[in-house]
């Protein structure tokens, strides 16, 4: 490492020591009191909450892989017209708010029977279906076609050629990708508040209640801890079982559909599945904007109280609510985006791997550090707006990363080196050579963290105060109020965001 | 002159080059030859300042630049693939050099235009390098690299890849590039033949490592 990039490495490590690993430490040096630790570990109570936080993520991974890695083989393999369009369906609720993609499960399932286990696993796999899209296929992608035509010709039926040529070539992204849906669904909290019920509730929604509703901080913490654990020691068997990456990567063209025409059905079924779990939320969201359920009539109420002074029962305009999510996701990217860059450049290990661990900590965790670390002079910033965008800024940082390294990896050295040999100091040549070779995974980059930032939900309901409400804390206050005129607002609210964000995915 | 006296260069514990010593005369062409691992292209990127030398001291025109960075040798360097700029069209890759030698516009324009003429590629300006030929694209990379009028031309396996029509054009008009821009060469291959039409003096790399 040359000295210019410890240099580089110095702001990231600042950035994410103050705000993520002080938070997260002090939190489990301060509060990780053994006697508390035992209680809770054999409390029944929270030995329940902590089985069904296991089983339900486990569930939400089978559930979220049948469904989505037939999707994935349809539009990895074939080529059809509106094949990207639906790609863009699919991969929305990504960058779509927890809440709203559960306050869409809300409004297409009966309300009788609109909470608990169903709504939970559709909710999940409605957001998670993405990660497979992203994750497998570009693998997926790239196996060599003429692998499976050799299997087929050597007499393997479809099923044996998955097990043999297809399943060790997508094993090991599969695995990731569960792992990756199990972390999000273990440590679900928006989903949870909006569609839970009073019934189901996971060790994420409970260190909430416990740290800001009963102000009983060391059992939250103890929580954590013991959250942390349990994401340590399913991180660790999937890791060890997965294999050796195997290479059989070829770049070729998808053989249209009409030519594969004894498959086009199950291409049609397993695409329309995932379509319907993606789509069906999101179309009666908007159709619940414009809909009261209770007066079995149409009704424009929900979308004029987003033009009033304030929101049905709330303190807030939807105006400010949107302001402030649009002005802290603005400010997220831009920390955010520079220090992954400098963090990215400066190719310290080690930084890399600290800077992944935001995914493995729950917003709530780090939401109950920064509540403590920021509580006494001279840093007593807790209850500062602008903690808001940084804390986006840290949840955003793993996926940022990860969105610039490959781009920056793959720039060729001999680039560098001809931008070097005719004079370009290694300031200029990363401005002038690197910075414009990268400039759509920055583009990239700024829009996952800005989405990130949009529908945060974890640990902005620990740091939020009046003034700085985001538009998923109205959601989930909006959903939580007993009346129509509240439910009506915020389906309108929902509606808005999704129609934003189905807007600028379909431009990007 | 390019005089390199004593060279030794190692990637961790592994010996690249060894004790090597190199002198080129002004205005010639000289190839080096060897076969693949020889460390060829190590030592090209050693004269340009592109990696970390052990030991050894390096002089153009009879100036220490053992220690100058890459940036400020003005050696012009072209590499197996080219390595054109794909944001930047033909014109800015030619002009980036001048550029970062913050010469004006008019300047600028006058040398791409000349060396565009003389790349036979006058048309080609406004192109993007992936709109480009292999043989197109390594004579602008040619003309990139003369653009600072350089005193010192290096090239790594110029002609590598290319099918045998584009390769023997593209042969003659380096060589003709070189003898009008009169410019010291050095070409590095690990073909004969090709060594020996363009060089006045062929060395193989093995016979540059002196004893210690």
């Amino acid at each position: 490492m040359t000295r210019s990039q410890h240099g580089l490495a110095a702001a990231p490590w600042v950035f994410l020591g103050v705000f993520f690993v002080a938070p997260v430490v002090m939190t489990l040096a301060i509060f990780s009191d053994i006697t508390v630790l035992q209680e809770t570990i054999t409390n029944s109570f929270f030995i329940k909450i902590a089985w069904f936080s296991l089983w339900q993520a486990m569930l939400s991974v089978v559930v979220t892989l049948l469904i989505g890695l037939p999707a994935t083989w349809a539009l990895s393999r074939v080529s059809f017209p509106g094949s990207q369009i639906l790609r863009g369906i699919l991969s929305a609720p990504f960058v779509m708010p927890a809440v709203v993609v559960a306050s869409g499960v809300l409004a297409v399932l009966p309300a009788d029977n609109n909470t608990g286990l169903i709504p939970i696993l559709w909710a999940h796999a409605m957001f998670n279906i993405s990660v497979v899209l992203r994750i497998v296929g570009p693998r997926w992608e790239l196996l060599d076609q003429r692998l499976e035509h050799a299997a087929a010709t050597l007499g393997a039926h479809p099923m044996h050629t998955f097990r043999h040529i297809v399943w060790p070539h997508i094993k090991n992204s599969t695995m990731n990708a569960a792992l990756l849906i199990f972390i999000y669904c273990f440590t679900s909290f928006g989903v949870i508040v909006i569609v839970g019920g009073f019934q189901r509730r996971t060790m994420e929604a409970e260190i909430f209640t416990q740290a800001i509703r009963l102000g009983d901080t060391s059992t939250a913490t103890a929580l954590a801890v013991t959250q942390i654990a349990m994401i340590g020691l399913v991180f660790t068997i999937v890791r060890t079982r997965s294999g050796r990456e195997i290479s059989a990567q070829h770049i070729q063209r998808r053989p249209p559909l009409s030519s594969t025409t004894h498959n086009r059905w199950i291409v049609w079924g397993a695409i329309a599945s995932a379509v319907a779990v993606v789509g069906l939320p999101l179309v009666a969201t908007l159709w619940r904007s414009i809909y009261s359920r209770s007066t079995q009539s149409f009704t424009v109420s929900g979308w004029e109280s987003l033009l009033d002074a304030r929101l049905p029962g709330m303190a807030y305009s939807a105006t400010e609510v949107l302001t402030n999510s649009a002005m802290f996701a603005l400010l997220a990217a831009l920390v955010c985006v520079p220090l992954s860059l400098a963090a990215v450049v400066s190719n310290n290990r080690f930084l890399f791997f600290v800077s992944s661990l935001p995914v493995v900590v729950s917003a709530a965790t780090l939401g109950i550090g920064l509540i403590i670390t920021f509580d006494v002079d001279p840093i007593a910033w807790r209850s500062q707006w602008w903690l808001l965008p940084v804390v986006h800024a840290v949840i955003a940082f793993p996926l940022t990363t990860r969105t610039l390294h490959p781009a920056y990896t793959a720039i060729p050295t001999s680039l560098r080196h001809s931008a070097t040999v005719l004079g370009a100091s290694p300031l200029r040549t990363f401005f002038h050579i690197e910075i414009p070779i990268m400039k759509s995974a920055l583009w990239r980059a700024t829009g996952l963290s800005a989405a990130v930032s949009l529908g945060e939900f974890g640990a902005t309901s620990f740091l939020s105060r009046s003034g700085t409400t985001t538009m998923p804390i109205a959601i989930s206050q909006l959903m939580g109020t007993v009346g129509q005129a509240p439910q009506q607002a915020a389906f309108a609210l929902s509606a808005t965001f999704i129609i934003v964000t189905i807007g600028v995915m379909s431009r990007a | 002159m390019l005089k390199v006296s004593h060279l030794s260069v190692s990637y961790g514990k592994e010996k690249i080059l060894t004790n090597v010593s190199l002198t080129v005369p002004t205005g010639s062409t000289t190839a080096i030859v060897g076969p693949s691992g020889s460390g060829k292209s190590t030592l090209l990127h050693a004269i340009c300042g592109l990696i970390t030398i052990e030991s050894g001291q390096i002089f153009i025109d009879d100036i220490d630049v053992t220690s100058t960075p890459a940036h400020r040798r003005n050696i012009g360097l072209v590499s197996q693939s080219g390595d054109l700029f794909p944001t930047m069209t033909v014109r800015e890759n030619i002009e980036f050099g001048l550029r970062m030698d913050k010469a004006d516009a008019d300047t600028r324009a006058m040398r791409s235009d000349f060396l565009l003429d003389l790349i036979s590629l006058a048309e080609y300006g406004k192109r993007m390098p992936d709109t480009l030929s292999g043989g197109q694209a390594r004579r602008v990379a040619v003309a990139r690299a003369l653009a600072r009028k350089p005193p010192l031309l290096v090239m790594d396996e110029p002609l590598t890849g290319l099918d045998a029509e584009t390769h023997d054009e593209l042969a003659t008009d380096i060589k003709r590039l070189i003898a009008e821009t009169a410019t010291t060469a050095i070409i590095v291959t690990h073909d004969l033949d090709e060594a020996k039409f363009f060089a006045d003096v062929v060395i193989d790399i093995r016979s540059l490592t002196e004893p210690e």
